[in-house]
């Protein structure tokens, strides 16, 4: 099966700001931060990748870049074969992204007014909306006339990934899709992501995550970041075999390869 | 074409239901308006209605005369910092992003973030001339519309371009706004606003030469008091289509460069 993702030595280095008067040990006013450094990563159409890390790994930085949102300082990535730093992508629609900020709505208008406006940017006439909407919005059980600051978090991120998804995009990107949730309704949108987006859809998901028990439930395959990089990359079994345990969770490996790094 | 209809209908939209989502703030915004207004009448009535030297080409008052200059002065501003204010909103309201995930090129962009804030100017404008026409008594009678028309579609252009260049400043800086503190404060005392230009001593009229607001307002008064024709209005439209040619590449350029950069910066989301 050929490669919906494919990343190849991504790296985003930030300079950063010291304050007007303060300078770094070497005496300059800005310092530099590698974000993401040399990352390399596939994924093939239908599966999930979780992305696991810390916060500060350079997991939403690393989604960022493949959404065109942010430009790498230097390598390349393609999705279904087209150039993400050209802006290839973003022209096809290729791409959705919900970064998971809910202050990312209007808040003052309803559910459906977020999402109608955000369809017509995406190019959906108004009665491809229509029926879009009304559909993520059954899926997903959100009430679409309620005013977004009426809603609860919750709901919130619900329209959040229902936005990412208007466009009927290839590849989903979520960056910590069930922060806001409660566990049973975190619960339902894994499934969701799972079994609807993935298995039956056929989309390739990305999803970044701190949750442990979130990348497992998810990911066909993990990716553990750190620093910038991805430290190691597999199915459990293989991610198991690579920190030397026989047995144990996705929290014990994570712990153990972090002890590695130390 | 459909589309881009349908996207920019989608802005003013939106645009429009948060406005009147804060019901206090546009009815203090109408009442401004008026309140700006009144002030110049009754300057006027305090100098007897009197169509002095300067004002004699144009054939009336000096409230007649203000009341337009107020009506392009406000014009101008909501196109110069309406683009800047708009992105800065977005960037506030964490939207900015949500919006570049979509198949927009920057001049699309541009449209849409600037179509409101014109819409808002155009609605403004016919505001100022029924208030001051209608209540008011200013001449409105002789109005040329086609020539005001155009005035105006230039004036649209040139203003939204250097809002453009404002936008550009805020994409990048997030705050400051060189381009409407330099233009909007200079055209008060240079472009023709509450006086005519030839009032000013010759070394500024020089400077006033370089303004598009300056055309915008000596064309507009002699289109809709003197119902001036395209021809006779030609001293005014040239300069000002060559101005808005220039302005509206370099404001687009700006534009784009500009979202390059934050993108590079990774800053498209700060403010």
């Amino acid at each position: 099966m050929g490669y919906v993702v494919e990343a190849q030595d991504l790296t985003k280095v930030f300079k950063r700001s010291n304050g007007f008067f303060r300078r770094s040990s070497q005496g300059q006013c800005n310092s530099l931060i590698r974000a993401v450094d040399d990352v390399s990563l596939t994924v093939e159409a239908g599966s999930v990748l979780a992305i696991l890390g810390p916060n500060g790994a350079g997991k939403t930085t690393l989604l960022r870049i493949l959404a065109g949102l942010v430009l790498p300082s230097s390598g390349d990535a393609h999705i279904c074969g087209l150039d993400v730093v050209q802006g290839e992508t973003r022209e096809k629609g290729l791409v959705g992204i919900s970064l998971g900020d809910d202050r990312s709505l209007y808040a003052r208008l309803s559910g459906r007014r977020n999402l109608d406006f955000f369809a017509a940017m995406h190019g959906l006439s108004r009665r491809e909306a229509t029926q879009r909407i009304d559909e993520l919005g059954r899926i997903l059980e959100i009430p679409l006339d309620q005013s977004v600051q009426a809603s609860s978090a919750g709901i919130r991120q619900r329209i959040l990934i229902a936005r990412a998804l208007l466009h009927d995009p290839a590849v989903l990107l979520l960056d910590e899709p069930t922060k806001s949730l409660d566990p049973t309704s975190a619960q339902g949108l894994r499934g969701f992501i799972r079994e609807r987006l993935a298995d039956h859809l056929g989309k390739s998901v990305l999803i970044a995550t701190h949750n442990l028990a979130e990348a497992e439930a998810l990911g066909d395959e993990i990716a553990i970041m750190s620093s910038g990089r991805i430290q190691a990359r597999g199915s459990l079994d293989a991610l198991r075999n690579i920190a030397g345990l026989a047995t144990g969770t996705i929290e014990d490996v994570f712990h153990q390869l972090a002890k590695e790094r130390e | 074409m459909r589309t881009v209809g349908r996207t920019l209908l989608a802005f003013v939209i939106k645009d429009f239901l948060l406005e009147v989502s804060y019901r206090f703030a546009t009815a203090l915004a109408l009442i401004e308006v008026a309140s700006g207004l009144l002030i110049y009448f009754f300057i006027d009535r305090l100098f007897g209605q009197e169509v002095v030297g300067h004002l004699q080409p144009y054939g009336v008052g000096y409230f007649a005369y203000v009341l337009l200059g107020l009506a392009l002065f406000s014009f101008m501003g909501t196109g110069i910092s309406g683009v800047a204010g708009q992105v800065s909103r977005e960037q506030v309201m964490g939207t900015l992003e949500a919006i570049l995930v979509a198949p927009f090129r920057p001049a699309g962009l541009a449209a849409g973030l600037s179509i409101s804030g014109t819409l808002y100017a155009c609605g403004e404008m016919a505001g100022y001339l029924l208030f001051g026409a209608v209540l008011l008594g200013a001449p409105v009678g002789n109005a040329n519309l086609l020539s005001a028309a155009v005035i105006l579609m230039l004036a649209v252009v040139s203003f939204n371009s250097l809002g453009l260049l404002a936008a550009s400043v805020i994409m990048v800086f997030k705050r400051g706004d060189p381009i409407a503190w330099i233009f909007q404060g200079v055209a008060g005392l240079l472009g023709g606003v509450y006086f005519p230009v030839e009032v000013l001593p010759g070394w500024l009229q020089a400077l006033s030469a370089l303004l598009p607001v300056t055309y915008a307002v000596r064309g507009l008064q002699l289109a809709v008091y003197q119902g001036a024709s395209l021809t006779t209005l030609s001293g005014e439209i040239l300069p000002l289509a060559f101005l808005a040619s220039v302005l509206l590449p370099l404001g687009l350029l700006s534009f784009a460069a500009a979202i390059r950069r934050a993108k590079g910066d990774g800053t498209l989301a700060h403010y």
